[in-house]
This record gives C-alpha cells, sequence and structure tokens, in this order.
C-alpha cells in the first residue's frame, strides 16, 4: 500500500514536470519581440491621428472660404449683369418715349436782347 | 515605472508614455496574440491593440490594472479576426465545441513517463497546442505563462469566476492528453 502511494506521487510528480516543461517550451514559441519598424508605424498612426482635429479644422475653413468665394464672385457677376441691362433698357425707354422737338431758329431781337444782356454783365 | 503616471502621461499624449507603454506592453499583447490565434505574423494585431489603447486611454478609470483592461482588449481584437476569418473559411480552426477529448487514462508507469519527459520536444509541444482551442491556448497562457490572477481572467475574458476555474482545469487536462497522444505517436513511429 505504501509503496503504491510512493509510486502514485513519483508518476503525478514526473507528470507535473512534463506540464512544467511544456509551458516552459511554449512560453519560448509564444514569445514575441516587436520591432522598431512596428513602433515606427504606430507612432506615425498616432500622429496623425492626434494632429486630425487641427487638419479637419484647416480644411473645413478652406472649403468654407472658397465656397463662399466662389458664390460671392458668382453672386457678383449675376448682379452687374442685371444692373447694366437695367441701366441699357432704361436709356432706350427714355429714347423711345421722348420726343425732342426740333431746335426753332433764334430770332433777330432775342439775339440782341441776349448780347445786350451780356456785355451789361460782363 | 508607476503605473498611474503612465496612465497620466497616456492621457497627455506624452511622448515618452507611448515609448514606455510600447517597451512594456508590446511584447504582452503580441505573445497572447501569438497564443490566441496560432499565428507567427501578428505585427498588424498589435498595432490596432496599441491604437485602440491609445485612443480610449482616456475613458479609462482606472477601475481594474492597466494590464488587464490592454489585454481585454486584445483578446476582443483577437476575436473579432478569428470570427472574421472563420467566416473567409480559412485555415484556423476552433475546438471549442468539439467533446471528443480523451480524459486521463489509467496512470503510466514511472519508467514511461520519466522516457516522455526526456522525449518532450518543441514539435510535441506545438502539435499539441495546435489542437487546443483558441480558448484554451488563451487559459493556459494566461494562467500558466503571465501568471494572471482568476479574477484578472475572468474580468479579461468577460466571464463567471467558477467558468474560468473549470475552463483552466479541462484546458489542462485536455492538453495532457494531448501531449500523451502526442508522445504515444511517437513511440509508435519507432
Amino acid at each position: 500500500m505504501r509503496n503504491r502511494d510512493e509510486g502514485m506521487r513519483e508518476i503525478q510528480k514526473i507528470e507535473a514536470m512534463i506540464y512544467e516543461k511544456t509551458i516552459s517550451i511554449y512560453k519560448g514559441a509564444v514569445a514575441y519581440h516587436p520591432s522598431p519598424r512596428l513602433k515606427e508605424r504606430v507612432m506615425k498612426k498616432i500622429r496623425i491621428k492626434r494632429r486630425m482635429p487641427l487638419i479637419l479644422a484647416f480644411a473645413t475653413l478652406l472649403a468654407f472660404f472658397a465656397i463662399l468665394g466662389t458664390l460671392n464672385f458668382f453672386l457678383k457677376a449675376n448682379d452687374l449683369d442685371k444692373r447694366y441691362a437695367e441701366l441699357i433698357e432704361r436709356g432706350i425707354r427714355r429714347l423711345v418715349e421722348t420726343t425732342t422737338p426740333a431746335p426753332k431758329p433764334l430770332e433777330k431781337s432775342n439775339y440782341l436782347d441776349v448780347a445786350g444782356f451780356l456785355s451789361d454783365v460782363f | 515605472m508607476e503605473e498611474p503616471r503612465l496612465i497620466n502621461g497616456l492621457k497627455h499624449r506624452e511622448e515618452w508614455a507611448y515609448d514606455e507603454f510600447f517597451r512594456e506592453y508590446a511584447p504582452k499583447i503580441g505573445s497572447v496574440a501569438r497564443s490566441y490565434l496560432g499565428a507567427d505574423d501578428v505585427d498588424d494585431i498589435v498595432q490596432e491593440v496599441l491604437i485602440r489603447v491609445f485612443k480610449s486611454i482616456r475613458k479609462f478609470r482606472g477601475d481594474s490594472k492597466l494590464s488587464t483592461w490592454v489585454y481585454r482588449i486584445t483578446v476582443n481584437v483577437c476575436k473579432t479576426l478569428l470570427q472574421k476569418y472563420k467566416r473567409m473559411k480559412e485555415s484556423l480552426v476552433d475546438f471549442s465545441d468539439d467533446e471528443t477529448f480523451y480524459y486521463l487514462e489509467p496512470r503510466t508507469s514511472v519508467d514511461v513517463l520519466k522516457q516522455a519527459l526526456d522525449e518532450l520536444n518543441y514539435e510535441t509541444v506545438m502539435k499539441a497546442m495546435e489542437q487546443l482551442s483558441p480558448n484554451d491556448r488563451l487559459l493556459i497562457k494566461l494562467r500558466d505563462i503571465d501568471g494572471l490572477s482568476y479574477d484578472e481572467i475572468a474580468e479579461i475574458i468577460n466571464k463567471p469566476l467558477g467558468t474560468v476555474k473549470s475552463g483552466i482545469h479541462n484546458a489542462r487536462k485536455r492538453l495532457k492528453n494531448l501531449l500523451k497522444g502526442g508522445l504515444e505517436d511517437l513511440e509508435k513511429q519507432r
């Protein structure tokens, strides 16, 4: 009985040693040593992500001004065209509507009156 | 390095904190990923985990240890990737639902075991580990290699403590059986 117990203990001990050795081999197999390149890659991504809000804000601002400028240009251009068109139309209308009377020839007496007035003044 | 100082540095996006974190945690993350996925090239996974950590460190309240939180993110990233692999029908196989494992046979004689101990090598171990499920490998890695407590493991894998304890017990048992099978195969080949 005593020998049997000792035998069992010995078996358990060896089994534990087998398991320990297995774990030790496996530990070596799954050990991981990151490369410096991986670190560079990660840091690069992190830096881009860190700057992303700033980049986005700048890009949004740029886009906003670009849209504003474009709109302004087109609106102004349309407005000027409209104003030119209105002026031209108004001018034509006035020319058409107003009948200018033919100039009357000056009478002799009137001519002398004007000459007398001018000589009085100057 | 004091953990609160490191966390504070990360929250304030200090360059030295990123360096320190990378130096201390990248090997742990890579090792867990290698163990869980059974893959050698885990650079992309490590990168993904590190970026997630740096991105969400402000949300870390310090309820658990930083390492527990990082392990948890790592396991989640690995699980997502494994699901993706499965969907793509790639060669990674999960044995977690396979109930056809053998349990420990009646004790082998001392001499046979001693011989087995001497013959145990890299190939036999890796063959046995490959046959384990990713979850079993993860449990063995966290408990027997990284030496985490049952509580920490429960928090990492988001399972009750009892489930974790029985999970680890069963994983070890399955590994022992697989090793035994592997050693017997070696014996037959001679």
